[in-house]
């Protein structure tokens, strides 16, 4: 046995994993990371961070990590719509919106990742994933019928 | 009697036959039983039959009769993980730790939890005085290939499993994290053979078996190659690869190859949604 200082041990052993059990601390059973880049492609940052926030609250992630999804998605549909105004390429400007998209699907992902794999190092291999058809379809119509509206109005 | 009937239940357990363990128990007198030792190994012997609640039963009885005793809170605890209760299961361990501080085995099975219950900062912090007490510790090391691969440093876990390896060929998690990093490359084959190789070091695990037939199901059936495509690039890359491609073929004229691109890249997008599911369905 090494010499461990027993002070610094000490310091480790207050319990934290009062409130947490791995099959029940989820709120609702999550989505797989690879699905969301069909809504950020399809629906743009958007889109893709109501639903990455949405899955890193089911994921328990920390409020800063949501925050921060949410934050990155909104910023990149900014940078988007200015983009769309100095370029005059309008609503029809569907390729920046799915790069966009994708870059904002790749700062989710990253944030995501440790929960994600948490989950289904918890599920042992079984296939615990929720369908997204339904909330992703939302999120790509709803978040193009803003950009639209967006437009329209400027 | 007791010491030779107790020994057989040690060695039982050991080979991996519980049920037989329970029984060269079961010819003690109850009072013989109501020790402390015969109720740990009664507590492993039901701990590897998946009785958990009898095992943290026959733990608590344990106890009652030696209370503190660290082996006997580490089995508790390890009955209360197996039944999901990571409270229970870290308030076990940490008054064995109380006994016992610089137990990397105790210290391992703690990082254990706090992974599992998304602790990771702190769990890296356990394992870290669990290195520190026993540098060379396989058990240890095992975590901290777990640790590396839930944060995402991939690199990392990867070395650390080959390290594994290096010092302990047969290591089930070694095996199983090769095939992880060699899945995501897209290599199929070599995953399929790591996972083989996993399940044969341990035969009995169940989770590991199913994932091996799945990556062996995707090596051999031709009608999960098309999805396979994708793996190496990720989803991200994929997608980007894919407009990458289109737009260059069609700024540098090639208008026929772009579109070809995308219908290309349209048709494995609609394989990979459609087929796997249905092959998955069918395997099950």
């Amino acid at each position: 046995v090494g010499g461990v200082a027993t002070e610094g041990i000490h310091d480790l052993l207050e319990p934290v994993l009062a409130d947490r059990a791995p099959r029940h601390w989820l709120l609702a059973t999550p989505w797989r990371l690879g699905s969301q880049l069909y809504v950020a492609v399809l629906g743009g940052p958007l889109a893709l961070a109501a639903i990455a926030t949405v899955n890193a609250y089911k994921l328990r992630l920390p409020a800063a990590r949501q925050a921060a999804i949410a934050a990155g998605g909104l910023v990149l549909e900014l940078a988007l719509i200015a983009f769309a105004q100095l370029a005059d390429i309008g609503a029809a400007g569907l390729l920046p919106g799915a790069i966009a998209g994708i870059i904002a699907y790749g700062f989710a992902r990253r944030l995501q990742l440790s929960g994600d794999r948490v989950y289904s190092y918890n599920a042992n291999g079984d296939d615990t994933y929720a369908s997204m058809f339904a909330a992703g379809l939302a999120a790509i119509v709803l978040a193009n019928l803003l950009a639209a509206a967006i437009w329209m109005r400027s | 009697v007791k010491a030779i009937a107790i020994e057989a239940a040690r060695r039982y357990i050991q080979i991996g036959r519980p049920e037989r363990a329970l029984e060269s128990l079961s010819r003690l007198d109850l009072d013989e039983t109501i020790g402390g030792e015969a109720l740990l190994l009664r507590g492993y012997a039901l701990l590897a039959m998946e009785r958990y609640d009898d095992a943290a039963d026959a733990a608590r009885d344990g106890l009652e009769v030696e209370p503190g005793s660290p082996e006997l809170l580490y089995l508790l605890s390890h009955a209360e993980a197996a039944r999901d209760r990571l409270g229970d299961a870290e308030a076990a361990v940490l008054a064995a730790l109380a006994v016992t501080p610089e137990d990397p085995e105790l210290l391992a099975h703690y990082g254990e939890l706090l992974m599992r219950g998304n602790v990771l900062d702190k769990a890296e912090r356990v394992l870290d005085a669990a290195a520190e007490a026993d540098p060379d510790s396989l058990r240890v090391l095992e975590k901290r290939i777990t640790l590396a691969y839930l944060y995402g440093r991939d690199r990392e876990a990867k070395e650390l499993s080959e390290q594994l390896l290096a010092i302990e060929p047969e290591s089930v998690r070694g095996r199983q994290m090769l095939g992880v990093f060699a899945f995501n490359r897209g290599n199929v084959r070599s995953a399929a053979r790591h996972y083989g190789e996993a399940v044969r070091a341990n035969p009995e695990d169940d989770g590991m078996a199913r994932q091996a037939r799945s990556v062996r199901a995707m090596a051999r059936n031709p009608l999960w190659w098309p999805t396979l495509l994708l793996v190496p690039l990720g989803p991200a890359g994929s997608w980007v690869a894919a407009i990458g491609l289109g737009l260059t073929l069609d700024a540098a004229g090639a208008s026929t190859a772009a579109g070809i691109v995308l219908m290309v890249w349209v048709a494995l997008c609609a394989w990979s949604w459609i087929v796997p599911p249905i092959l998955n369905r069918l395997q099950r």
